[in-house]
């Protein structure tokens, strides 16, 4: 089957030679609509109040209502490789206004979760490696704390520079005591962090297993 | 009525004077807020973005901890808000969700049922303390004070919570109470660019300028935010944004609390005003100095 990434409309699947065939759904839908939230999905009617409705639209390679049309289309590749998810602000505007009930925000967490699950290319990889190192860092100590996460998250896009256009403001909320040098590169940590590790790893595998 | 207060890790650091502000307004009210007993975080958007499983698991940590010390949990934070209740709503709707967040629990000898409810502070103030009773607190009202109430996007979303999704009222009725008068505002639940201020400046600065020209069309000379967040992007991040779009904004971005503070005559020392990066000033002047002079792009 050829797709189409032109960012306007979606070619639908080529209608099947079988007979009788449960009506294009696709291994990539299927795999949606079972996730939890996902098999609200199939009710999209494509009036695109998601589209409308995200900040952040006018930016992505395919807007919210496209992206459901290629869930449904199977575009798996397409859709993984893309910005799009990536820059969802989880504003849930979307999914209060969309008329089918569809938690549009909560298919963006499952395509993002996805991505990384099937190592696609990210779409945007500043935002990624953010997520990624706010990750590490909670999972290490229980609580985030503000520089390690900075660091690790200019250490993975490899951009010191970066980094240092931040000073400006570090000086700033240094003076204002905002930051502290201490509490900011140690952070807090959690109390129990035996029980609280053994939760995480318990949950990782359970996540890796589904 | 006894509360297992959430403050997250925001409240711990930048918002540090959020959280002064509440322990003072809760002590002049008689709140009773106990901290939840060891706490994490609550994983926010980047944990639902990169493992639901550890996400739920993260937030199930803090919902059995909490189910546990007894009585509603209250965060103001509405990123632990919203990330907590949909780990609650998600244990609730799925048995998938159900079984692994108990299962994870277990490895840690704790235990959800599911019986804990979760509330945003403002939700608490307005309708559990109450607007008449804090009208009774209001020594000091805020006459004349013009205010931008912000809600931004995770106090009020999805759905079920408090109040309207789009169109809320609480804070807009919170500081007419506190004397003050609340502005226009109709960006009032747009998100303020969230975690993307970190990787992606470029589309929060586009967010937050969006709502400082219509909190100065509403003229305003304050913002008040419910959201650490929220606070940290309008206003750490102004300076950026007069640069990227050529305008003047030097308005300030308070915690609601401070200003229940300042309305009950609490010192703006104790509320820790004096750690904000745009200057408070004397809120009783008029409203002409907030705002900065827009200077249209030529688009």
């Amino acid at each position: 089957m050829t797709v189409s990434k032109a960012a306007h409309g979606v070619q639908t699947p080529e209608p099947s030679t079988e007979e009788a065939a449960p009506a294009q759904v696709n291994e990539f839908l299927r795999e949606i609509s079972a996730l939890p939230g996902g098999e609200h999905l199939r009710a999209c009617i494509q009036c695109g109040t998601c589209s409308g409705s995200c900040p952040n639209a006018n930016v992505m390679t395919y807007a919210p209502r496209q992206m459901i049309a290629m869930v449904q289309a199977g575009m798996e590749e397409e859709l993984l490789n893309s910005n799009s998810m990536w820059f969802c602000e989880s504003c849930y505007l979307c999914s209060a206004r969309c008329p089918r009930g569809i938690p549009v925000t909560d298919i963006m967490y499952m395509l993002k979760n996805m991505a990384i699950k099937k190592r696609a290319r990210a779409g945007d990889k500043k935002t990624a490696a953010m997520v990624s190192s706010f990750v590490d860092t909670v999972a290490g100590s229980g609580r985030l704390a503000e520089m390690p996460l900075m660091l690790r998250m200019y250490m993975r896009t490899t951009d010191p520079i970066g980094l240092v256009g931040w000073s400006p403001l570090g000086l700033k909320l240094l003076r204002r005591k905002r930051m502290t040098i201490g509490g900011a590169l140690k952070g807090e940590k959690v109390r129990e962090i035996g029980e609280f590790k053994a939760i995480m790893t318990k949950a990782r595998e359970l996540g890796e297993a589904a | 009525m006894k509360y297992v207060y959430f403050p997250g890790c925001s409240l711990k650091a930048s918002a540090g004077p959020y959280e002064a502000s509440i322990k003072a307004v809760g002590k002049r009210l008689g709140m009773e807020l106990e901290e939840l007993d060891d706490w994490n975080c609550c994983g926010a958007t980047a944990f639902l973005s990169t493992d639901e499983t550890m996400a739920f698991a993260l937030s199930g940590r803090n919902l059995a901890r909490a189910e546990k010390q007894g009585g509603t949990l209250v965060t103001p934070c509405s990123g632990c808000y919203a990330t907590l209740r949909k780990a609650d709503t998600y244990f609730h709707t799925y048995t998938s969700v159900r079984e692994k967040m108990k299962t994870a629990l277990a490895a840690g000898k704790l235990e959800y049922s599911g019986g804990l409810k979760i509330r945003h502070l403002l939700d608490v103030m307005v309708n559990d303390v109450g607007l008449e009773a804090i009208s009774k607190a209001t020594t000091s009202p805020l006459k004349g004070v013009k205010v931008a109430p912000y809600y931004g996007c995770q106090l009020t979303r999805p759905t079920d919570g408090f109040d309207d999704p789009e169109f809320p009222q609480s804070l807009d009725k919170l500081i007419k109470a506190l004397g003050g008068e609340p502005t226009g505002f109709p960006m009032k639940s747009k998100c303020c660019g969230g975690a993307l201020m970190a990787s992606r400046p470029d589309l929060a600065f586009d967010a937050v300028h969006k709502l400082l020209v219509s909190a100065q069309w509403g003229g305003a000379q304050v913002i008040a935010t419910a959201c650490p967040l929220c606070q940290t992007n309008l206003e750490f991040f102004q300076p950026n944004v007069n640069k990227a779009y050529n305008t003047a904004f030097k308005m300030p971005v308070v915690y609601f609390t401070q200003l229940m503070g300042l309305a009950m005559g609490i010192s703006p020392q104790e509320l820790q005003l004096d750690r904000a990066l745009i200057p408070v000033g004397d809120l009783s002047k008029a409203a002409a100095s907030a705002g900065g002079e827009v200077e249209r792009q030529s688009a």
